[in-house]
């Protein structure tokens, strides 16, 4: 019942005419950089962090969360109309939505997507209001030796569940800690990997990593294949379901809804592996799975809203304990700390307004996307018309302009462009970027915890063996690596096993 | 592919490892009663050399996952000259100030190389210049490098 009476608190702050405004300003933003294909929302967020500075940290929260969930229900537009995902999450919608497309059902598509996101997306705000209180109560137990195992599972389950090569995964994660470790030494203050510069005395910060890790790499890659493309067309009464498609999705819509809250809640999942997994629990749920691939509507239906339920769920572990389970909760928290806020489980205590008002704004944030989506999905459309080309580079100089605007140092612009040209060579080699940014943002409270454990336990492993809480943790790191790993083993030896029967035969 | 290819991040990764060790060889591992600055860069390198390992020998086995990402060279071209572009925008800044600086820039990328039409790439260039005046100069007041037009 606290948490009720916490919320209506969140709701008076959220509703206020600045905050509205903002909310309003990030569902938007985020809507556009969702459908701009070769953007996401974690580097729409880093691209547009600069705007937040010098507004009230409540106002900046709320807008860049805005355009974390706003992220995604843009991405079913480029993903039915032109087969472009707009960002990883809406894969699976573009399989089955551009199919419906085609076969001039892209209006049903639109819609089915935009209301599942919103249901999905408010169960899950819903489940947040109450998982989040207790998960930080449970943290209050929490010492150096959890810490550092939390933040370990923060860095392997990301590495782990992606998908793709897990080593590349984890080469990327001890990437970005060796790029955390420049700067001096978070106990002694000894200089550390600066190779005698100045400018690296205080390390890299982490936005203008992420402005290139995420927003310069994803723009130079898009510019290599850069095409004009022509949307399928949408009118609006197209957009209005039929009572047989919308009894048809229900039930997709919930099953989608919590898969993508218990995927999100995991660290590293993210997004992209929730829709994924929603559409393949569909196909299985569904009476008709041959339709998959061809254009099911349940199947869009369920990969939306787990996409979305997923991304307000990766918002539990960042609220609660200080740990982003994704790249755009890390850039989230990045934010806070920008803001001077120190997250952790003391973050729904002190900074209660903040946290609440946060909640409540993604009630409202929801709401407006749902109403902004069914009849300006039009409008939207239209946007891609605009050939990226000429998006492209102004995206450039004005992400680049905020990286300087953050400290007023040209240095920090080299950074954002050296590390623009870092994440261009990891998309090339197939190296995901996640697990690097999550690592930078983890590295300083990874290394800090694990010497105070040894420090505790004069040195000693045992420590974390010893405590029960950090037991279990330590169980679910050394699980994170392990269970890809027997998976992997697993699958070849079965197909092994196929080919040398297939031989036989 | 090429198997250099393949393995280039291992290179990379463990030529990196061993800079962090060498870097870090004068800073002490363990103090008195708890562990030093060298302690979580010796750990991590030696992670880092340990996948780079790991990575070498799937390669070699034909185990490693890797998704060809099937660049065309007229699209590295293009991907590389934006990339130099933006050196000339570092450069340029001192000169000529933020706002015009990304103004020529922009317009450079999409007239020469981008290869696109002159009258909507000005409106772009200028829409782009436009935003960084409005939000950085006026609304943030943020002191921006100014050019020789005071923005």
């Amino acid at each position: 019942m606290e948490s009720l009476s916490l919320l209506a608190d969140g709701f008076a702050t959220a509703l206020t005419p600045t905050n509205l405004l903002f909310v309003l300003i990030g569902v938007v933003l985020g809507q556009v950089v969702g459908a701009l294909p070769g953007i996401g929302p974690s580097a729409g967020m880093a691209l547009l962090l600069p705007l937040t500075f010098g507004v009230e940290p409540v106002s900046a929260i709320v807008m860049l969360a805005g355009i974390m969930y706003g992220g995604m229900y843009g991405g079913t537009l480029t993903s039915v109309l032109i087969n472009v995902p707009g960002e990883a999450a809406s894969v699976m919608t573009a399989v089955d939505g551009h199919q419906l497309a085609r076969q001039g059902k892209a209006g049903a598509a639109l819609s089915i997507s935009a209301i599942g996101s919103f249901l999905a997306g408010i169960g899950a705000v819903a489940l947040l209001v109450f998982i989040t209180p207790a998960l930080a109560d449970l943290a209050l137990k929490f010492n150096a030796p959890e810490y550092f195992l939390l933040a370990s599972l923060g860095i392997t389950a990301t590495a782990s569940i992606g998908g793709g090569s897990q080593v590349r995964a984890l080469l990327a994660a001890v990437l970005g800690l060796i790029v955390a470790l420049v700067g001096t030494d978070p106990m002694v203050g000894t200089e550390r990997l600066t190779f005698g510069s100045t400018h690296m005395l205080e390390g890299f910060d982490f936005i203008p990593v992420a402005i290139g890790i995420f927003g310069i790499a994803e723009v130079l890659v898009s510019l290599e294949n850069s095409q004009d493309l022509q949307p399928i067309r949408t009118r609006l009464r197209d957009l209005v379901l039929s009572r047989a498609d919308w009894m048809a999705c229900r039930m997709s819509i919930v099953r989608g809804g919590a898969v993508g809250m218990l995927v999100g809640l995991l660290p590293g999942a993210g997004p992209t592996v929730a829709s994924l997994l929603a559409y393949v629990v569909e196909k299985k749920a569904s009476p008709h799975p041959e339709k998959f691939g061809k254009g099911a509507l349940d199947g869009v239906a369920a990969a939306e809203s787990a996409n979305n339920s997923a991304v307000h769920g990766a918002l539990v572990p960042m609220l609660a304990l200080g740990i982003p389970g994704s790249a755009s909760t890390a850039v989230l928290l990045a934010a806070l700390i920008l803001q001077g806020i120190q997250p952790g489980p003391m973050l729904m205590t002190q900074h209660a307004d903040l946290v609440w008002g946060l909640i409540a704004s993604m009630f409202i944030g929801n709401l407006i996307l749902l109403i902004l989506n069914l009849p300006l999905v039009p409008v939207f459309a239209s946007l891609l018309r605009v050939p990226y080309d000429y998006l492209a580079p102004a995206i450039l100089v004005v992400s680049l302009t905020g990286a300087y605007a953050m400290t007023l140092n040209i240095f920090t612009v080299v950074i954002a462009i050296a590390f623009g040209l870092i994440g261009y060579g990891m998309m090339k080699f197939d190296i995901p970027r996640s697990p690097l940014v999550l690592a930078v943002v983890l590295a300083p409270l990874l290394e800090s915890s694990l010497r105070q454990s040894l420090m505790l336990s004069l040195g000693s492993p045992m420590i974390f063996v010893e405590r029960p809480i950090s037991a279990i943790l330590l169980v679910m790191v050394t699980g994170s690596i392990l269970l890809p790993i027997i998976a992997t083993w697993r699958r070849r030896r079965k197909e092994r096993a196929a080919r040398t029967a297939g031989a036989a035969a | 592919m090429t198997r250099l290819m393949q393995i280039a991040p291992a290179i990379i990764m463990a030529a990196l490892s061993a800079l962090v060790i060498f870097e870090t060889r004068h800073l002490s591992y363990w103090s008195d009663y708890s562990p030093g600055p060298a302690f979580a860069p010796w750990w991590i390198a030696f992670i880092g050399l340990l996948l780079s390992a790991l990575l070498v020998f799937q390669a070699f086995r034909g185990t490693d996952v890797w998704e060809d990402a099937g660049t065309t060279r007229p699209g590295f071209a293009r991907a590389a000259a934006t990339f130099v572009s933006l050196l000339v925008f570092l450069f340029l800044i001192p000169y000529l100030g933020l706002v015009i600086t990304s103004v020529l820039v922009a317009l450079v990328i999409m007239l020469a190389i981008l290869r696109r039409a002159i009258v909507p790439s000005i409106v772009s260039a200028l829409a782009a210049g436009g935003t960084i005046y409005g939000i950085f100069f006026w609304w943030l007041q943020i002191h921006l490098p100014t050019g020789p037009l005071g923005f």
